[in-house]
């Protein structure tokens, strides 16, 4: 990799990318009015309206007008990142919009510098999910044909970066288009195995180039397959968003008292994480491409409504004819994953702690939800389930949730009887690696013993032809 | 409930209800999205009679720091070009919609006359650009006089870009040129906010050949 930027400078432009009304609209980092100016000219703007700046208002989701200030302080200090120039911001158009990102010039490196921002609106979560059964999806067609519009004849050095879902499609131009030199995705999620099975050959040429900057214990770097080296990074950001933080983009930044920024390399991936992302990638692996759509539209349902705050929506997906046999499939897959993999519920619980969660009752669920006659028996028994509750004074909230959302015990009978037939460890959930030769290794974990079944048919058979044979000569 | 192929295509990328709003059939928040995104185009189109708009998306203002929502629209015609926005808020149970496109309408007027004002005072320009910071609802349309924001009789919170010759300056610092060039804008009511570039020679690069820049505001 040949691009004059440090892992912290990536880091420090991939947050001004969020950075919106700080101090007023000229605040704002992603706008037209921008473009020609250098990154310091912005920085002394946003420091001229300092008063106006509210230290504990969010000015992006979990990031707070005080951490603004010391992110800002960070690249005052940094005359490489202040002479940078902003050529052009972009606004994605075409389906239904939301993308963001900018175009950058490091004159003293003649180094083009691509950032896209994070997901940024409804249609990139769409897209996010797209991307469980769409190769290439929408959104990384639309950054591709936006970055082949740029005049970058002329640059000794293209670089893409991006955070989250810009992290995703900093990593699909670096293997779509040779041209590019680096690639620095932060917390970006990965790619589908169909994905990786169809690029094999670009991702091959390509990957040496990237460098995955991951949180520790984000969330969003697990999903799919990653592309290319990872290095991890200590994150300690625990705001409104408790765990969530850890996907903020400021959550890898650490700053002295003079706005000196640093980062900690960790040793490896938090355990927890690495479990999940086992898990995650095993599940997916259980369907195929043609039924993912409809397992995407429900998750997608779920985080969307969770990102709104909509309970009632969680809730309706769980019962809605379309999606309540995939979400059923899911539930059952997870709790059938917890029983062959307890160490899932021990992360559970280590998530659920640093989120201030009494997880007290994690023993009880957990030794409920692993027997599926139990769970099917309170599936049956809406009424007397939430009368033993009353009687034992679980809090009011509980029990009348419970009582206006009984179809959730419908929901239970169903993820009960799935819960039988379910082998979620039939597919291996490791990130799956571009081969050479474009073939697919199998993602079965119970190969050997198919295996070892087809001896023993062949066996067989060779038995009762031999049976037959003697029965013919005697 | 009869809805248009770009209706359709916009409310389907925002939600995974696809199939529900192919039938016409909109949840509240669609139903909601569908309103709003009928009334952008009818202020659009009411504001800027000499144009034909297509809005192609939405952010929704649901779980973000904003407080408004944004809808993308663009010009007929134009193709991969950065979305201009209108914005959608709530207030007193009337929509209110802003947007940017007066921008389009007036940057042409507004950098000749910057031109002839740089240069007439004896500057070497060799470009210049300008945007503006504030979004206008329906009381400014097609019929924005340039001049008035210019001069900041109505403020559009402007943003001005001009990129000087530097082998052809006539005085004998930066510095002073960038003084003198702010006394002439001053003296013709310019406003806003300045940034002066100053590039190595009339054919250098806008990025890689500057040799000094700076800014200034000027207010009515």
């Amino acid at each position: 990799m040949n691009s004059s930027l440090s892992i912290e400078e990536v880091v420090l432009i991939n947050n001004l990318l969020y950075i919106e009304n700080l101090g007023g609209p000229k605040g704002t980092f992603m706008s037209p009015s921008q473009e020609s100016k250098t990154i310091g000219d912005y920085v002394r703007g946003v420091f001229k309206n300092e008063d106006l700046i509210e230290d504990d208002t969010e000015y992006s989701d979990g990031v707070t007008g005080a951490e603004y200030r010391q992110i800002l302080g960070a690249i005052r200090k940094n005359q490489h990142l202040l002479n940078m120039i902003i050529m052009q911001v972009h606004f994605e158009s075409d389906s239904a919009g939301g993308g963001r990102s900018v175009f950058l010039c490091d004159p003293s490196s003649n180094e083009a510098i691509i950032v896209f921002k994070g997901t940024q609106s409804d249609a990139e979560w769409v897209d996010n999910i797209a991307g469980l059964y769409q190769v290439p999806t929408a959104f990384q067609e639309n950054a591709l044909k936006w970055f082949k519009s740029l005049p970058l004849e002329g640059y000794d050095i293209i670089t893409v970066t991006g955070h989250s879902k810009g992290g995703n499609k900093a990593k699909y131009l670096v293997i779509m288009d040779d041209r590019i030199d680096n690639c620095f995705s932060f917390d970006g999620q990965g790619f589908s195995d169909e994905f990786i099975n169809e690029y094999s050959a670009e991702i091959r040429r390509n990957e040496g180039k990237i460098l995955n900057i991951n949180a520790e214990s984000d969330f969003v770097n697990i999903l799919l397959n990653d592309v290319g080296p990872k290095k991890y990074f200590l994150g300690t950001n625990y705001g409104r968003l408790g765990f969530g933080e850890n996907h903020c983009a400021n959550a890898v930044l650490f700053f002295d008292d003079e706005d000196n920024v640093s980062m900690w390399e960790a040793q490896q991936q938090d355990k927890k994480m690495a479990d999940l992302d086992l898990m995650l990638n095993s599940f997916i692996r259980s369907y195929p491409m043609s039924t993912r759509e409809n397992i995407g539209s429900m998750l997608g349902n779920i985080i969307l409504s969770a990102f709104h705050g909509n309970t009632d929506t969680i809730i309706g997906t769980f019962s809605d004819d379309k999606y309540k046999d995939n979400a059923a499939e899911l539930t059952a897959f997870i709790l059938r994953y917890k029983e062959k993999k307890p160490q899932m519920v021990a992360s559970l619980k280590e998530i659920l702690k640093q989120n201030g969660v009494d997880t007290a009752m994690i023993g009880v669920i957990d030794f409920i939800t692993n027997h599926a006659l139990i769970m099917e028996a309170i599936g049956e028994n809406p009424t007397s389930i939430i009368q033993i509750l009353e009687l034992n004074e679980a809090p009011a909230a509980v029990t009348d949730f419970l009582s206006q959302h009984k179809e959730l015990f419908a929901f239970i009978v169903n993820v009960s009887h799935r819960m039988k037939r379910i082998d979620p460890t039939r597919y291996k959930g490791d990130d799956l690696v571009a081969s050479e030769d474009g073939f697919w290794p199998s993602l079965l974990t119970h190969k050997d013993k198919r295996v070892n079944l087809f001896v023993m048919i062949a066996i067989a058979l060779a038995v009762v032809i031999l049976l037959v044979l003697l029965f013919l000569i005697l | 409930m009869e809805l248009t192929s770009s209706e359709i295509r916009i409310l389907s990328a925002l939600s995974f209800n696809s199939e529900e709003i192919q039938n016409g059939n909109l949840t509240d928040k669609e139903l909601s999205l569908l309103n709003e995104m009928r009334a952008v185009e009818k202020q659009l189109s009411f504001k800027y009679p000499s144009y034909t708009f297509e809005v192609t998306g939405c952010e929704p203002m649901e779980g973000t720091a904003r407080d408004y929502n944004e809808w993308f629209y663009r010009p007929a015609g134009s193709e991969n070009e950065s979305a201009y926005i209108a914005r959608t808020r709530m207030a007193d149970n009337v929509l209110l919609i802003t947007d940017d496109f007066y921008a389009v309408v007036i940057r042409d007027a507004i950098l000749s006359e910057l031109g002839k004002i740089v240069t007439g005072a004896g500057f070497p320009l060799i470009q210049s650009n300008i945007g503006f910071w504030e979004f206008f609802g329906k009381e400014y349309g097609e019929n924005l006089p340039p001049m008035d924001v210019l001069t900041g009789k109505i403020n559009a919170g402007n943003d001005i870009k001009l990129f000087l010759d530097g082998s052809n300056l006539k005085q004998s610092s930066y510095e002073t040129a960038v003084k003198e060039l702010e006394g002439s804008l001053k003296k013709s009511s310019v406003t806003g906010d300045i940034y002066v570039i100053i590039l190595k020679n009339a054919q250098g690069d806008p990025a890689k050949d500057r040799v000094y820049s700076d800014s200034f505001s000027l207010e009515r």
